[in-house]
């Protein structure tokens, strides 16, 4: 079964038809602010789209995962990538971790409304000592008192942090740098001793806060553990692939709907008495840009498909996550380039993607350890 | 790599998956025994982690759940899980 049916391509219509009237109107002046207004994730929790897989007892739609995928790849109509980042780890990074490990009051109380859009959340993974290798870089721990964890330390570059509600948390359990130290917490943001340190200031994704944390001797419930204690790492490392794949389908859209408001501009843009679209150079160009598109975006859905049939294909994501991540940013930088002046210009909505997209390969996992753990499955 | 003509035995799935204990964590074999555990016993990485993981899924054909494999801790009961997994893909 392919992954879009024509009931997939409808949901499709209607959600970028919401985007485009709801949103894509304040792109320029929520860009500039460099906010993202809650109402975001409340106006898209009413039409459900928040918990597209998620069952209907939750809030969710309990539809297939191509529903999601249309999702992610309608957000960046928006014009705003930092958004599109926002929703989606409102979508796919925190909420299949409740759905896979929580508890029924855990679900009820956070995945829940979180569908609804009532609460933000997160996942907070990477610390001021890094990210990547995450299993000896998280210092943050949580020690025992009775029914509590009490838990010291910081986390750094978390997404959606400064106006979440709770974040799902990766603390050291066991002093020794195992795989099997770390363990997951739910942290209610308004529990004594938690405080952003810093709403941090990025090169792009300005309508997505990030945030820098401090956690001083916050004491969670033990109710508030997530899966079993120890595993958490295990339970990120897998947690992480959903996004990198909904991530790499959401970026193959973003550099598609660029290319195109591209071409637009080419068939207008007059240079030496003729539309630039018909310069042989430009036409051979946006040839090359197209066929890359195409190639990464059937990349993408194929494996989306496999993930859609419950299987996932580890080795295949973490290739999307650099080579599809890079071509997204080599498209929109050369993109960027068949605009000449006007591309350099801040009203010129590629001017923020050119920003937004440098982070593809750096967060969520970088390029670079991407390559590791594929050279790793390889076996090289 | 795998050798699908290898009788498939308990024993051969322990000395398999401690001789890539040996060769992919570095664990001395000497070091190796039924009662070693994760957690205390075998530190890696992340990206050793996962070489180990999917040179264990081709040397026994089959397909592992790493967290229901780390979840065991000790190592005599991983090889039991891998070697009733590996039974199991062979039936």
């Amino acid at each position: 079964m392919t992954l879009f049916s024509p009931a997939h391509r409808e949901f499709r219509a209607r959600v970028r038809d919401f985007v485009t009237t709801n949103f894509t109107p304040h792109a320029d002046e929520w860009e500039r602010q460099g906010t993202l207004p809650r109402h975001v994730f409340t106006d898209l929790g009413k039409q459900g789209w928040l918990g597209i897989t998620h069952e209907p007892k939750y809030g969710g739609l309990g539809l297939d995962f191509g529903y999601n995928v249309a999702f992610a790849e309608e957000l960046p109509r928006s014009k705003m990538m930092g958004l599109t980042l926002s929703v989606i780890a409102q979508t796919n990074i925190f909420p299949p971790l409740l759905a896979r490990l929580g508890t029924e009051e855990q679900k009820q109380q956070f995945l829940a409304a979180a569908i609804r859009g009532e609460k933000i959340g997160g996942v907070a993974s990477s610390e001021p000592t890094g990210g990547s290798d995450i299993v000896r870089s998280v210092q943050c721990r949580a020690e025992e008192d009775g029914d509590f964890w009490v838990v010291s330390g910081e986390k750094k570059y978390i997404t959606n942090s400064p106006i979440a509600d709770f974040l799902i948390m990766l603390v050291r359990t066991r002093a020794e740098p195992s795989i099997n130290s770390l363990s997951l917490l739910i942290v209610p943001t308004d529990v004594p001793g938690f405080r952003v340190k810093e709403t941090m200031r990025k090169l792009g994704m300005h309508t997505s806060p990030t945030g820098w944390l401090e956690l001083d001797h916050c004491r969670i419930p033990k109710r508030l553990t997530l899966g079993k204690v120890n595993l958490g790492y295990h339970y990120v490392a897998r947690n992480i692939l959903e996004e990198r794949l909904i991530g790499g389908a959401s970026a193959v859209a973003a550099a598609d709907y660029v290319l195109h408001e591209t071409m637009d501009y080419l068939r207008q843009r007059i240079a030496f008495d003729q539309p630039l679209s018909h310069l042989q150079a430009v036409r051979h160009r946006v040839a090359e840009l197209a066929a890359e598109v195409e190639a990464s975006r059937r990349f993408v859905h194929s494996v989306c498909e496999t993930y859609r049939d419950g299987h996932v294909e580890a080795k295949e994501i973490c290739m999307i996550k650099f080579l599809v991540f890079e071509t997204v940013q080599r498209v929109v930088e050369r993109c960027l380039q068949l605009h000449g002046g006007y591309g350099f210009m801040e009203e010129n909505w590629i001017t923020r993607v050119f920003r937004d997209v440098r982070v593809l390969s750096v967060g969520g996992g970088p390029s670079e350890l991407m390559k590791d753990l594929v050279a790793a499955y390889l076996r090289l | 790599m795998n050798a699908p003509n290898q009788a498939l035995s308990r024993d051969y799935v322990y000395r398999r998956v401690a001789q890539l204990l040996h060769e992919i964590v570095g664990t001395p074999l000497e070091d190796i025994n039924e009662d070693i555990t994760v957690d205390e016993d075998l530190q890696m990485t992340s990206v050793i982690f996962v070489e180990l993981h999917v040179a264990i899924e081709e040397e026994l054909d089959t397909e592992l759940d790493p967290i229901e494999v780390v979840e065991l801790n000790r190592l005599g009961d991983i090889v039991d899980y891998m070697y009733e997994r590996a039974l199991e893909t062979r039936r």
